[in-house]
């Protein structure tokens, strides 16, 4: 077990090192550059040209490379680009708490809701109750989260005149980030565990079940979700680092004071530094969720081996 | 006394092109601390006729019966919960297939005391002991060991022991064993054979083997069922099945039946012809299609119960008094 999860461990750092390189290259291949005199209109371009020179910027490029991983060795990610005096460590510091509280919210609730509507749909297959369901999860599955939000956001603040989504400073103020994050989720847990439900439902222990005289609450809570839930548990990785690293269109339209932004703003902004933080900031969370989300698996289903 | 009654039994299946008819009328009894033995072909309607007594059926089947008693009691008045008290505790049943009859996620520990800790109300300590005892019951070696283990790490024949130790854990008072050894391979075949001899000897439960191999069961049973069609076509001992048979199929059936004396050259007499189909079944005699006696009566009607001695039943035409009298198609 302990020797798996080293292993992982190291396949994980190399995973991000080369996540780390392609990303380094990839972003100063892109056209223009933070201070590109044919961006920077407002600014003379011998500001720009100091200080470019400042952020070393007209190094060679292999030379900016080793040095930034001088630096990221050291355990910084450098000055932000946007933001003076900003380091990317102290911004993720303020900001990730923010999406990860509204991502796990996000992830609990989907799953507190999804689950059971899987397991609901599955015990009433090809009645209503299934069909409405399997709707909803329809939906949910193929409208992409910006148009619920948009939908959400027009309903409350533009219909019903609520001020909910207005401040970051009120409970409330997180219903509709959790709404919107989960619902995506819920409609494919949702599916995924009905399948693997019915699956379950018609294999021979559970029939070896009921011959014992177990009792139709333990033999679908105990016997048929254990078997059910596998695929839900192998989904539940990446879903972890999505939802928790923050959405960049559900805290924008949300207010949320997260982390989501920064995917696209620094980006666009062409922030090198924050660029390549939130890179790895995200890269380090999937493996970290992905091993975790396998090791669950493992403790689930004896067959599983961690060794290979 | 009978301890199992059934009487008029008929179960359907109602799927997308038709309803399929997989037991059509039968009445059967078993007895305290018998060995009765079903045999029939794949379709024959053995399976869900016990599956039916169980109520272990998919919620499309339909099952209707003039009575279906347990030790006097009327199964079908029964509420769910008074059925469970039954499955497990009174009626054990052990499965065809082993490879997938144990729920893989719970070690052989967690499945095996689920009945005592249910029917029983046993602790987890007294569970423990008890799985033990089941399990050097039945045979496994290294029983402590194997007690944590799941059943991914147990052969075919382990597992089949399992549920065999599973079955018998609430000592019931009767064993049903759906075709417990098609899935092994003959040397464990016979040893699971052995288990289930030791057990009609050791317990006093009644045991009701379903299979479609009368060699299985021959010296095993006290009284054999012959299955086809969803109907009964003989019933009687053992040696009433293998010396006096009087059905046509259950002297093909014994025709089939690789001798071990046999030269041989000589060649295995098969049924000519397919199981009719149970969706739309043929009037009269189920077997009637197949039967190289057939008269045209046997297509019309159902044939009716013949009484011989010590309870030999026949359901044939050619009982009737008025019928050609044919050779007997066994040589024995």
């Amino acid at each position: 077990m302990l020797r798996y999860i080293l292993k992982r461990l190291m396949a994980g750092v190399l995973t991000i090192v080369i996540l780390i390189t392609v990303a380094f290259f990839m972003m100063h291949a892109m056209p223009g550059s933070p201070f590109s005199p044919a961006e920077q209109k407002n600014v003379p371009p011998e500001i720009l040209e100091r200080l470019a020179e400042s952020y070393g910027l007209n190094r060679p490029i292999l030379e900016q490379y080793l040095e930034y991983w001088k630096s990221l060795l050291n355990g910084e990610l450098g000055i932000s680009f946007k933001k003076p005096d900003t380091s990317v460590n102290s911004i993720i510091a303020t900001h990730f708490p923010v999406s990860a509280q509204v991502g796990g919210i996000a992830v609990i609730f989907s799953l507190m809701v999804g689950i059971p509507l899987g397991i609901v749909s599955a015990m009433h297959r090809g009645k209503a109750a299934d069909f409405a369901t399997m709707a909803f999860a329809t939906i949910g599955i193929s409208v992409p989260t910006y148009v619920f939000s948009v939908l959400l956001l027009w309903f409350f603040a533009g219909v019903c005149h609520l001020s909910i989504t207005v401040w970051w400073d009120q409970w409330y103020n997180y219903l509709l980030p959790v709404a919107c994050l989960s619902f995506n989720p819920i409609a494919y847990i949702a599916r995924q565990t009905r399948s693997s439900m019915l699956e379950a439902l018609e294999a021979d222990y559970i029939r070896t079940a009921r011959a014992k005289g177990v009792s139709e609450l333990m033999v679908v809570a105990k016997h048929a979700l254990k078997n059910a839930i596998t695929p839900v548990v192998t989904y539940l990785g990446p879903l972890v680092a999505g939802l928790l690293t923050g959405s960049f269109v559900v805290e924008r339209f949300f207010s949320v004071p997260g982390i989501g932004r920064y995917f696209v703003t620094s980006v666009s902004d062409r922030d090198y530094t924050m660029i390549m933080g939130i890179v790895i900031f995200f890269g380090v969370f999937v493996v970290i969720c992905n091993l975790i989300s396998d090791i669950l698996l493992a403790v689930i289903d004896p067959r599983v081996k961690l060794s290979k | 006394m009978s301890l199992l009654e059934v009487k008029n039994l008929k179960t359907t299946f109602a799927i997308g092109v038709g309803t399929v008819q997989a037991v059509r009328g039968i009445s059967f009894h078993v007895d305290e601390g018998e060995f009765v033995g079903i045999v029939g072909e794949s379709g024959s309607g053995k399976s869900v006729t016990m599956l039916s007594v169980m109520d272990l059926l998919p919620n499309y089947a339909k099952v209707e019966a003039d009575s279906m008693t347990f030790a006097g009691k009327e199964l079908r008045e029964m509420n769910a919960r008074e059925l469970r008290a039954l499955h497990g505790k009174e009626i054990g049943m052990i499965f065809q297939d082993p490879m997938t009859s144990l729920n893989p996620l719970f070690t052989v520990e967690q499945q095996l005391s689920e009945p005592l800790r249910i029917h029983l109300g046993m602790k987890r300590d007294a569970a423990r002991a008890k799985a033990l005892e089941l399990l050097r019951q039945v045979e496994i070696p290294d029983p402590e060991q194997r007690l944590k283990q799941y059943p991914h790490e147990f052969s075919g024949g382990m597992r089949q022991r399992v549920m065999i130790a599973m079955a018998i854990a609430c000592s019931p008072k009767m064993v049903i064993a759906d075709e417990p050894t098609t899935a092994l391979d003959v040397t464990i075949q016979a040893q699971i054979l052995d288990l289930l001899e030791n057990l009609k000897k050791n317990t006093n439960a009644a045991i009701v083997m379903i299979t479609h191999d009368l060699g299985v069961i021959a010296s095993m049973c006290s009284r054999i069922i012959v299955m086809y069609g969803g109907m009964i076509c003989e019933e009687g001992s053992s040696r009433d099945i293998f010396y006096r048979a009087q059905h046509p199929y259950t002297w093909g059936l014994l025709n089939s039946i690789p001798k071990i004396h046999h030269d041989r050259h000589e060649k295995l007499v098969p049924i000519h012809g397919t199981p009719p189909d149970m969706l739309k079944p043929p009037a009269g005699c189920p077997f009637a299609p197949r039967c190289r006696y057939c008269m045209p009566v046997c297509r019309m009607m159902t044939p009716p119960e013949t009484g011989l001695d010590h309870g030999h039943r026949v359901f044939c035409h050619l009982m009737h008094a008025k019928a050609p009298k044919v050779e007997r198609g066994v040589d024995r």
